[in-house]
């Protein structure tokens, strides 16, 4: 049975690398010695059986979860739309909306009506380039991407990648320096011809709902008369001290908490009254360690009942932070810091177009230790459609050693530094088209390539190169060069 | 479309109860997997556990046009490995038991100890991707395609790091310690 084996993993290589056939002796014998020390696993069979009966009791337990799903619960609301009188619309919303949020604390997007916001990953396929050209009609760079990040110009913030924050970029330093990246990693090859894009289907409000409220009379306005009415956003107040503000966005199919600012004064260290006095800015010693500021964002996403599936590991940068801390010499100190649960599609990080991940940004303010912020709790649901792939390593190589599609080159700059890239792993680049006023997220199948640090100057460090692999996207680099 | 496909698709459908099949077909082959990155039985029931549990979980999310299924289940069974040594993290920063250093201990099943610091002291030499793809392949048996969607590569650069590990360790590795393992291995 070896012989066989080592038989095809000795062809298998051949095809790979023909040369090798000349160490055909010493080969089989690594070979052949490998399988040997493979260890011996013996299976217990009653682990296998009772894990058999678990997985049969899980089943049997999702099967009554889904006997009260969200579904059959807005069935309900079916049933009565034929009522659209004030008082039975209100109740009814009320109990809908109030289901979500304020009916039980845990409960926050799960188990109870989901009005539209699906979290869970979803794709529907459709046919190849169902989506037009993924190029924007301007190639703009969107406004939650952050313009000149990728010329590392020595400003930067302290948030996680993802979301902007802090200060200073769009603002052109007096000495810009110049990254030259250079290709160190393995051969590469790429055989796809297609790539699966997805492209974000915004949530929508579910039409039971958005039809009680279009039947409502308020008094002051009578929302029938508005022939087109759609639910678009709810804002919601927690109105306590540390309470929260929730807005549910339906249209972009969005969710986003802010601290509700009243009540939060004292512990955030607010002043409004001229003759209050300010806290003594924050010290290096007051930041916390990673694990901890982790912690803070995990018990609120645990209390709120926040749906992080599709999320990975949190991380910080917290040892940016430590180097603003440093760089300001103690006259301020940044007040909160940015945890980011990585958003992960089919086992795969998504990045945005300057190589920062894209996720679930929570913010923990370091003053309080207590979450004031929580942005991008975005939908799941996405349609897919096929589009030519670009093979052409060397395409893919050149606009990667330029820093990616829409690196802006500077005519003038004070410094260049040749920086080393590495080996790509395949990841999804988040753009967004621009069109016609309309702006749509697509996700595209891209390599990453890791940018070793130890080469960048600065306390932004850029740490990877994203290209996306759908060649429409490519050609915004080819048009530009 | 396969009697797996088909399995699938009824699992995804809400038909949970085929989900046994796709218990029965892979049970043993994930059990492996997390055994050879763990060595120690009592681990590799555990993560075995989660795995599959999770895998019934989110089978909703499978997408076939994505990749096999077998790949998104080891890749789940990995990705489970590497949590579990994440919580060792004060004790070791390392994802597998392949990326233990001389010297450092975790536990590890007694009848395959010594042979198994045979392994680990002639692989030594290779990067942490180069020794998974090696255990991939030739203990899991894993087709190349599997082995890239797992490690989220392209299939022919892991053709590539194979035929390039085969190359340095036939180069590189000293002969004393592949003699070494022969004998003991005889």
């Amino acid at each position: 049975m070896n012989k066989n084996k080592i038989k095809e993993i000795l062809e298998e290589l051949y095809l790979i690398d023909e040369s090798l056939k000349e160490h055909q002796v010493e080969l089989e014998k690594i070979i052949e010695k490998l399988l040997a020390a493979k260890p011996k696993v013996e299976i217990n069979e009653q682990f296998k059986q009772e894990l058999r009966r678990e997985l049969l009791a899980r089943i049997e337990e999702i099967k009554g979860q889904e006997s009260v799903s969200p579904n059959k619960f807005m069935n309900i609301f079916s049933f009565n739309r034929l009522s659209y009188a004030l008082v039975g619309g209100a109740l009814a919303i009320a109990l809908v909306i109030g289901g979500v949020y304020y009916a039980n604390q845990k409960g926050f997007l799960i188990g109870q009506p989901e009005l539209g916001l699906a979290i869970k990953f979803s794709t529907t396929a459709l046919s190849d380039e169902a989506f037009g050209s993924l190029k924007s009609e301007t190639q703009e760079v969107s406004t939650d991407e952050q313009l000149g990040i990728g010329n590392a110009t020595g400003v930067g913030s302290a948030v996680a990648p993802g979301k902007g924050g802090g200060g200073g970029f769009g603002i052109v330093p007096p000495d810009i320096t110049q990254y030259r990246y250079l290709y160190k990693g393995e051969d590469l090859v790429l055989e796809q011809d297609k790539v699966e894009v997805l492209k974000r289907e915004k949530g929508i409000a579910s039409s039971e709902i958005t039809n009680l409220i279009r039947n409502m009379n308020f008094g002051m306005v009578d929302l029938s008369s508005f022939a087109n009415a759609r639910l678009d956003s709810v804002n919601f107040i927690d109105d306590k001290d540390f309470g929260y503000a929730v807005f549910v966005n339906f249209s972009e199919g969005t969710i986003s908490i802010n601290y509700n600012m009243w009540g939060w004064q004292e512990v955030l260290g607010m002043c409004f009254d001229p003759g209050c006095v300010r806290p003594e800015p924050l010290k290096e010693s007051d930041i916390p360690s990673e694990e901890k500021i982790i912690e803070v964002a995990d018990n609120f996403i645990g209390d709120y009942g926040i749906k992080i599936d599709n999320y990975g590991q949190p991380e910080t940068r917290r040892d940016q932070l430590i180097e603003q801390f440093r760089g300001a010499g103690g006259a301020y100190g940044p007040e909160n810091i940015q945890v980011i649960y990585p958003l992960m599609i089919n086992g795969q990080y998504v990045y945005d177009q300057w190589g920062n991940e894209v996720g679930l940004n929570v913010d923990v303010n370091l003053r309080a230790m207590r979450v004031t912020g929580l942005y991008n709790l975005t939908t799941q649901n996405y349609q897919s459609s096929m589009y030519q792939a670009e093979t052409d390593v060397n395409k893919i190589l050149e606009a990667a050693e330029k820093g990616g599609i829409n690196q802006q080159v500077f005519d003038s700059v004070s410094k260049t530094i040749s920086v080393e890239i590495g080996t790509p792993s395949l990841a999804y680049m988040k753009v967004w088209k621009h069109e016609q006023g309309q702006s749509d997220e697509f996700l595209t199948p891209a390599l990453v390539f890791p940018i070793d640090n130890s080469q960048q100057e600065g306390t932004y460090k850029r740490e990877r190169i994203i290209i996306p692999l759908a060649k429409d996207l490519l050609e915004t680099f080819e048009d530009r060069n | 479309m396969s009697a797996q496909e088909q399995i699938i698709k009824e699992c995804q459908k809400g038909n949970l109860d085929e989900f046994t099949e796709l218990y029965e077909q892979y049970f043993k082959k994930i059990y492996r997997f997390i055994y050879y990155k763990t060595h120690h039985q009592q681990t590799a029931e555990d993560l075995t556990s989660q795995v599959f549990i999770k895998t019934l979980e989110n089978i909703g999310r499978f997408n076939p046009r994505q990749g096999l299924f077998s790949s998104w289940l080891y890749r789940i069974a990995r990705n489970k490995v590497i949590d579990y040594y994440r919580t060792k993290k004060k004790e070791f920063d390392i994802t597998s038991f392949w990326d233990l250093k001389s010297g450092e201990k975790i536990d590890v099943d007694l009848e395959n100890k010594e042979k198994l610091e045979q392994v680990r002291q002639y692989l030594d030499k290779l990067k942490p991707e180069q020794k998974e793809i090696i255990v991939m392949r030739i203990w899991n048996s894993l087709s190349y395609q599997e082995i890239a969607e797992i490690l989220n590569k392209n299939e022919a650069n892991c053709k590539m790091i194979f035929s390039r590990t085969m190359r340095k360790l036939r180069e590189e590795i000293p002969l004393a310690l592949l003699i070494i393992l022969l004998i003991k291995n005889l």
